[in-house]
């Protein structure tokens, strides 16, 4: 049974007549009685969409990926950046140690994902807080590499296993 | 087949050239083993063959690289041919020679062809031989990289220069060098890279020509003397050194040049001793000059725009020859006239808008286009998940038409067909490289991307994004439809939220 939804793109709203059809298929119709079969499944926190050429995948819920801002317990605001990986792989480098003071745009590690080599660097310059990964390790998209904090903080970990 | 016909063959290789060749040999009647790392058991390609070996663990190097697991898996079988795909040891000359050694059939050139051909500088030397210009370059005689000697040389040459591994391919090992500055650092990786890829780190430094299209020429050769050429490719469009589209013929190329080129391409084939199918690649730049650049010892990946044009089967050939039939046998006509216009792309696992980044993942939905004129050489199957461990390309999407404006069509239409859910692709980066104007009119010299397409980001249309909110809505809260829709339900907004919606699938 389709089911009338309305939404807001851009600034507009538009409202849509959807219908599962199946486990990976919907039907959708405009406003304007047009309908079209689209392709979509929800899997790990994203949602895959296909229509006539276009894919999309939308992470669930906007979960920002890469960046926390934290705030220390002075009340001064603490930079802390969080290094991801950005695709499953193999760690084939790790570049620093923990504590060291790294300069904006110098290797923190290396991956080694379909043949390719992704040099993971620092966004800024600052300290090395935590490590979270070892050379030879298999990591998974979004696995933390390391923490990095201004480069005055001081070098140690903060608890917590990878993302 | 003749005189010492096979019977068994080895698949020394995995996804989709494993399928091809698997298939080719079934059309044969010929038995087929397909071998598998720990993350291939179940591949679409172990699916296909009569039998698989298991021949170790996921890592490349302790599976389709291993050459003692490979023969052994080939002993285990009682395979009596090998064939190596591309990549991975489609062009060792020990494999070659290990698998003649093991009184197999290597479905390939001669070892000693493969190391002739496949040391660059070596094949450049004796392409000059023969009379053909090759790219100006420094080529050391030393094994090991000598930074002083490579920045003396590429000031010499000029910059920008591109530096290359002496045993590349596939664009590994291969950087391009606009400033002396960067010259170091691009030696340093590339080295790494290369001997990481390739098992060896030798480097040397071309020129980099501008305006250059890349263009070769497919060549196949029996054992009894006869070689033929059957048209060029262009390879262009390329991301990464590494090809995207191909097409044949090469809308850059007029007779004349086709006819130098096919010349130049068997000469160099004749020189070397060539048996079996092969690539001689080139740079033609503008007003026809053109530059030997290497000979692929191997299949090509895009082998199938040349066997729409040409009507032939390189695979099937190649394992005939292998057999030791001549090369009418084996289906390979002494003149092949183009036909008609073909084009190829490769879907791949990787985020156009993110570098081309890998974006391995599970296939969740899967639908392959088809049609008149449309051929899918996939490694893919719905359920499956793309291993990170391996080369990012999924499967090839190849069209035919009688002109090169049916063809474009053709792909278009074939790409806007091609669902996969679940692995990022660039399917839709695809789909907008073939709709532009510039490739439209065959206007695709090497930097055609970097020119065109840099900083491209997927535009989603209104009604995909508005789509893909309303099944947010409609999956997170099922209600009846009755006195539904009253008000914005769904107030996720893309263009507001910093989310970081992406066509790549992986969160960045």
């Amino acid at each position: 049974m389709a089911r009338e939804v309305t939404v807001r793109v851009a600034g507009r709203e538009i409202r849509l007549a959807v219908q599962r059809l199946d486990a990976t298929t919907w039907r959708v119709a405009a406003d304007d009685g047009a309908s079209h079969i689209v392709r979509s499944i929800v899997h790990a926190g994203t949602r895959w969409l296909h229509f006539d050429g276009e894919t999309i995948a939308v992470p669930l819920g906007g979960g920002a990926a890469g960046r926390t801002t934290r705030r220390t317990a002075g009340g001064g605001r603490e930079h802390t950046e969080t290094l991801e990986v950005p695709m499953p792989g193999a760690v084939t480098r790790v570049a620093v140690r923990e504590g060291e003071v790294v300069a904006a745009g110098q290797p923190i590690a290396v991956i080694e994902a379909m043949k390719m080599e992704h040099v993971i660097r620092a966004p800024h310059a600052g300290r090395v807080l935590s490590l979270r990964v070892r050379q030879g390790e298999q990591v998974d998209a979004g696995a933390v590499v390391a923490e990095l904090g201004p480069p005055d903080a001081a070098a140690q970990g903060p608890a917590g296993g990878r993302g | 087949m003749a005189g010492r016909p096979l019977r068994r063959v080895l698949v020394a290789n995995r996804g989709e050239i494993a399928v091809r060749i698997i298939r080719a040999c079934r059309e044969l009647g010929l038995e087929t083993v397909a071998v598998a790392g720990d993350a291939d058991l179940d591949a679409p390609h172990t699916r296909l063959a009569g039998r698989t070996e298991h021949i170790g663990p996921t890592d490349p190097r302790e599976s389709y690289l291993h050459q003692g697991r490979l023969l052994e898996a080939a002993r285990r079988s009682g395979a009596d041919a090998v064939h190596p795909g591309y990549g991975f040891l489609a062009e060792s000359a020990t494999f070659a020679d290990a698998v003649a050694r093991a009184g197999l059939r290597f479905v390939g050139p001669p070892a000693g062809v493969i190391e002739r051909l496949g040391d660059k500088p070596a094949a450049r030397v004796l392409a000059e031989r023969v009379g053909v210009p090759v790219v100006p370059g420094f080529w050391p005689d030393a094994d090991a990289v000598d930074a002083e000697m490579f920045a003396a040389a590429a000031d010499r040459l000029g910059y920008p220069v591109l530096v290359k591994a002496a045993a590349g391919g596939g664009g590994r090992g291969m950087r391009v060098v606009e400033h002396p500055q960067n010259l170091r650092a691009a030696l340093e990786s590339a080295e790494r890279e290369a001997r990481a890829a390739f098992g060896d780190g030798r480097l040397f430094l071309e020129r980099h020509l501008a305006g250059v299209r890349h263009v070769e020429v497919q060549v196949v050769a029996d054992e009894h003397g006869h070689i033929a050429a059957l048209g060029e490719r262009e390879c262009s469009v390329q991301r990464r050194h590494q090809k995207l589209i191909e097409e044949s013929p090469s809308p850059g190329a007029d007779p004349g040049t086709r006819t130098k080129l096919a010349a130049a391409a068997v000469a160099i084939a004749q020189a070397s001793g060539y048996v079996n199918a092969g690539t001689v690649e080139f740079l033609l730049a503008p007003g026809g000059r053109y530059y030997f650049l290497e000979v692929n010892t191997r299949l090509q990946v895009e082998h199938p725009v040349t066997e729409l044009v040409a009507n032939v089967d390189l695979v099937k050939a190649q394992l005939r020859i292998a057999a030791g039939e001549p090369l009418e046998r084996a289906g390979i006509p002494a003149d092949a006239p183009p036909r008609g216009h073909a084009l190829e792309c490769r879907v791949c696992a990787e985020d156009p808008a993110e570098a081309f980044r890998p974006s391995p993942g599970p296939i969740l939905a899967l639908d392959e286009p088809q049609g008149p004129g449309i051929r899918v050489d996939s490694g893919l199957r719905e359920g499956w998940e793309v291993p990170p461990a391996y080369d990012s390309l999924l499967a090839k999407v190849i069209v035919w038409d009688r002109t090169r404006a049916g063809a474009v069509a053709r792909m278009e239409q074939a790409l806007r067909d091609y669902v996969i859910l679940g692995c990022g692709t660039n399917l839709t980066f695809l789909r907008d490289v073939v709709r532009h104007d510039a490739f439209r009119r065959g206007e695709t010299p090497t930097d055609f991307l970097e020119r065109h397409f840099s900083g491209w980001r997927p535009e989603p249309s209104e009604f995909v994004l508005a789509t893909a909110a309303a099944l947010a809505e409609a999956e997170v809260a099922p209600r009846p439809s009755a006195g539904a829709g009253t008000g914005p339900a769904g107030n996720w907004d893309p263009w507001n939220d910093g989310s970081g919606w992406r066509i790549g699938g992986a969160r960045g």
